[in-house]
């Protein structure tokens, strides 16, 4: 006979485990509410970015070298908030309000959208509050993925988070259209319906995610956080080499644009397809996530980390490939789906692993700038190559470029997991 | 015990907000839903392509065939709500009467009885920055009724009829927005105007340079303009980064190049001189090229430079043979181009003629 347990206390239990660190592909409920904020956020910032070329166009009547201005903003403009934001939540130990700052600007963008009508400098001032709100949430999120589960268990929680993330943008153009349809050309109605998907993202990580307990050994070592913190950050050989190399490989890595360009240009097909090439890859790259990183947590997050930027070698390879089929080619889109899901996350679960508790955020901030930078220039240095050499030469020389970094990346993060090996044993 | 206290409420307050967010979403909604009979300009667009439009009142119907028995402007007014609303304009003198009908279009030119619009059919824009949006073609007389239509992808650009009504021609951009675009394709389409047919897109014709067959996979051609011998028309050839114009023939589907640097050519009423816009390349790479208006003449070969010094990219339209009128945006984004008029013997200086309006075709 078993014994009979108090039902009460078995719901209790139950109730106990629903929040544990068990639950949800053993990575706990905190990474899932952080996850699910990122899967909210990205319905309503997805739901504006398939729909604010259209709404300029057809609604505002923007002419699209204005619109050219406004994209370009998208992409710098992050850059220049994240290592501040990561040195204010290092500092006061507040990486969940910094990040919940982050997620509220970003909502208030969704009706600043609808409030300032055809003027473009605003427009142009509502789209960059919105990148400077990504700028100072992402790295603060990150940190506390990182310190919500144990050191063995962080490429999963990335996968976990990542996987969310991908939900969310791959639902956002859907939920857009889907209200499109209702109420053909009002775009007021998406924007509102975006600002409605923001504020719950806010409240469920301003009201459900708890900020982790600072592990005992980063409450002792508490050295202060400055501006220095960048300089002895960086002077780590460790974190330096890892930033290098990230870059690095970041420098021979093409924009999604312009590899979907290569493939359509390889395999003609209408212009009109072009979303879905971005919804299989997203789709892919979801499904994967999670394994991916399980996989990155047993075999170490380096190796799989490297082999995510081989696959993408094997893309660029295949596209330059003559008289490759049709058929074949879909698995393109596969490859470049299992790049995503070896690097993006397994990136953020190796650099939280090598970095001091108490300068995470920080660290995670140097080392976003970095790529995010060096794949600005390997965008420009690509169209550079692009108009002057071709297309085929300019993706050969990237080709190169990639394969030699792959390969000193391998021989670099090798020792990388022996130093790491070292430090814990002194 | 007071953390879960807490954290409880904390977990009320939370439900509370995404109680209200979805009351305001389904509110906005329903709201936007029921306001569906209201005038909305998708409404309208839509109506526009079934043959619907609303029709004028009796009065400006009455006041609307005065101004078109007689030489007169048709130009889109450009302010929301009513942009892109063809309006007819006396010309003598100018502006004296005007009528602003139900008829939508981005681009719109008219001669001889014969109109040619084309509009962005916000009905099936799809989503997804990437992808181009459906354009309607729409054929129609002087009732503003389309008598044939159909639709392409792209971004509409230019559009024409020749003199006597027999011909239409437009050119949309099926990649790239602008004419400064490095990776610009376009589709340029001769059409009968009174079957509608398609008569073939200038890349499908034979081009002849210097006495030789001249080919490329990446020629490019825009800005038709026909001559009063409706067979025969000009037009602009992109090859590389090097800018021609050629001369075309219906029947025999045939084009000769002419002469380099000319783009989007406007074939003087006398046809004695072609305005056009000479390029100047911008010395950034990917930034806009600026673009001088001038003028050819074709017996001398001579180019005379215009008073407008601002960058144009429009195809021009001769008010008479002294006069060319073109649109041209504000230097500020947030106010609409405007119908401008200068001379066309390179004095004098560039007017607004018509604020605020694009697209004009002068009817005589």
């Amino acid at each position: 006979m078993y014994p009979i347990e108090n039902s009460s206390d078995l719901i209790k239990n139950k109730r106990k485990h629903l929040f544990s660190r068990e639950m949800w592909v053993g990575v706990g409920i905190n990474v899932f509410f952080l996850g699910l904020t990122s899967l909210l956020t990205d319905i309503s910032s997805e739901m504006v970015t398939a729909t604010l070329p259209l709404y300029l166009l057809l609604t505002l009547r923007l002419a699209p070298l204005q619109f050219g201005l406004i994209d370009g903003l998208n992409q710098g403009a992050s850059v220049l908030v994240r290592v501040a934001s990561g040195l204010i939540a290092d500092r006061w130990r507040r990486a969940k309000e910094v990040a919940t700052a982050g997620y509220a600007f970003s909502a208030i963008c969704r009706i600043g959208l609808l409030l300032v009508g055809r003027n473009w400098l605003a427009l142009s001032g509502v789209v960059l509050l919105d990148r400077i709100g990504k700028g100072i949430r992402t790295s603060p999120r990150d940190s506390m993925i990182a310190a919500s589960v144990s050191s063995e268990k962080l490429g999963t929680a990335f996968g976990v988070h990542r996987a969310m993330d991908t939900a969310g943008a791959m639902l956002g153009p859907l939920v857009a259209a889907g209200f499109l349809a209702l109420a053909p050309g009002s775009y007021d109605v998406v924007f509102i319906v975006s600002f409605c998907f923001a504020i719950v993202g806010v409240a469920v990580i301003g009201l459900l995610v708890e900020s982790p307990a600072a592990s005992p050994t980063a409450a002792t070592d508490s050295p202060s956080v400055s501006s220095r913190t960048v300089v002895q950050l960086l002077a780590r050989p460790n974190f330096r080499a890892l930033v290098l190399i990230s870059s690095a490989l970041a420098l021979t890595t093409l924009s999604d644009n312009f590899i979907f360009l290569t493939f359509q240009r390889r395999f003609t097909f209408s212009l009109s397809l072009f979303p879905l090439l971005y919804v299989g890859v997203a789709l892919v790259y979801m499904v994967f996530a999670i394994p991916v990183g399980r996989l990155a947590d047993r075999l170490g997050k380096q190796y799989i980390f490297v082999a995510g930027y081989g696959i993408l070698a094997v893309v660029y390879g295949l596209l330059l490939l003559p008289g490759l089929p049709q058929a074949l080619g879909w698995g393109i889109l596969l490859l470049q789906g299992l790049y995503y899901a070896a690097t993006d996350g397994v990136l953020a679960a190796l650099a939280s692993a090598i970095l001091p508790e108490q300068w995470r955020t920080t660290g995670l901030a140097i080392m976003t700038t970095g790529t995010g930078l060096a794949r600005l220039f390997a965008s420009l240095g690509y169209g550079a190559l692009w108009t002057y050499l071709g297309p085929n030469q300019a993706l050969g020389i990237f080709l190169l470029g990639l394969f030699i970094t792959v390969l000193l990346a391998w021989v670099f993060l090798s020792r990388v997991e022996r130093h790491t090996a070292n430090e814990i044993v002194e | 015990m007071k953390s879960s206290n807490s954290r409880q409420g904390r977990r009320k307050i939370f439900v509370w907000i995404v109680l209200g967010c979805v009351a305001l979403a389904v509110g906005y909604t329903s709201r936007v839903l029921l306001r569906a009979n209201a005038e909305t300009i998708h409404a309208q667009v839509e109506a526009q392509a079934q043959g619907q439009v609303t029709p004028l009142s009796i009065a400006e119907q009455r006041e609307l065939e005065a101004i078109q028995n007689q030489p007169h402007l048709v130009f889109l007014h450009q302010e929301v709500p009513d942009y892109g609303k063809l309006t007819l304009a006396s010309l003598d003198p100018v502006l004296s009467k005007s009528v602003q009908t139900m008829f939508r279009c981005d681009r719109v030119y008219y001669a001889a009885g014969n109109g040619i619009c084309l509009l962005y059919d916000t009905s099936t824009a799809p989503i997804g920055h990437l992808a181009p949006i459906p354009v309607e073609v729409m054929l129609f007389g002087s009732d503003l009724k389309p008598r044939h239509q159909f639709t392409v992808e792209g971004t509409p650009s230019r559009a024409r009829i020749s003199p006597d009504g027999k011909y239409a021609a437009f050119t949309v951009f099926v990649t790239g927005h602008s004419y400064g675009d490095a990776n610009l394709s376009t589709a340029t389409i001769l059409l009968d105007t009174a079957t509608g047919k398609n008569l073939g897109n200038l890349e499908e014709f034979e081009t002849w340079k210097d006495g030789r067959l001249f080919q490329a996979p990446d020629f490019n051609f825009w800005g038709v303009t026909f001559a009063r011998d409706s067979n025969r028309f000009y037009a602009t050839l992109q090859h590389g980064n090097a800018i021609y114009l050629v001369q075309g023939d219906i029947a025999a589907r045939k084009l000769t190049v002419l002469h380099e640097g000319i783009e989007c050519p406007a074939l003087s009423p006398d046809e004695t001189r072609i305005a056009f816009k000479k390029r100047a390349p911008s010395i950034i790479p990917g930034m806009m090229p600026n673009w001088q208006l001038t003028v050819l003449d074709l017996t001398t070969m001579k180019e005379t430079e215009l008073a407008e010094k601002d960058s144009v990219d429009d195809q021009v339209e001769w008010l008479d043979n002294n006069h060319i009128l073109y649109q041209k945006d504000d230097p500020d984004p947030s106010k609409w181009p405007s119908i401008f008029v200068v001379p066309a013997d390179g004095t004098g200086q560039p007017e607004v003629l018509i604020p605020s309006a694009t697209s004009p075709a002068v009817v005589r």
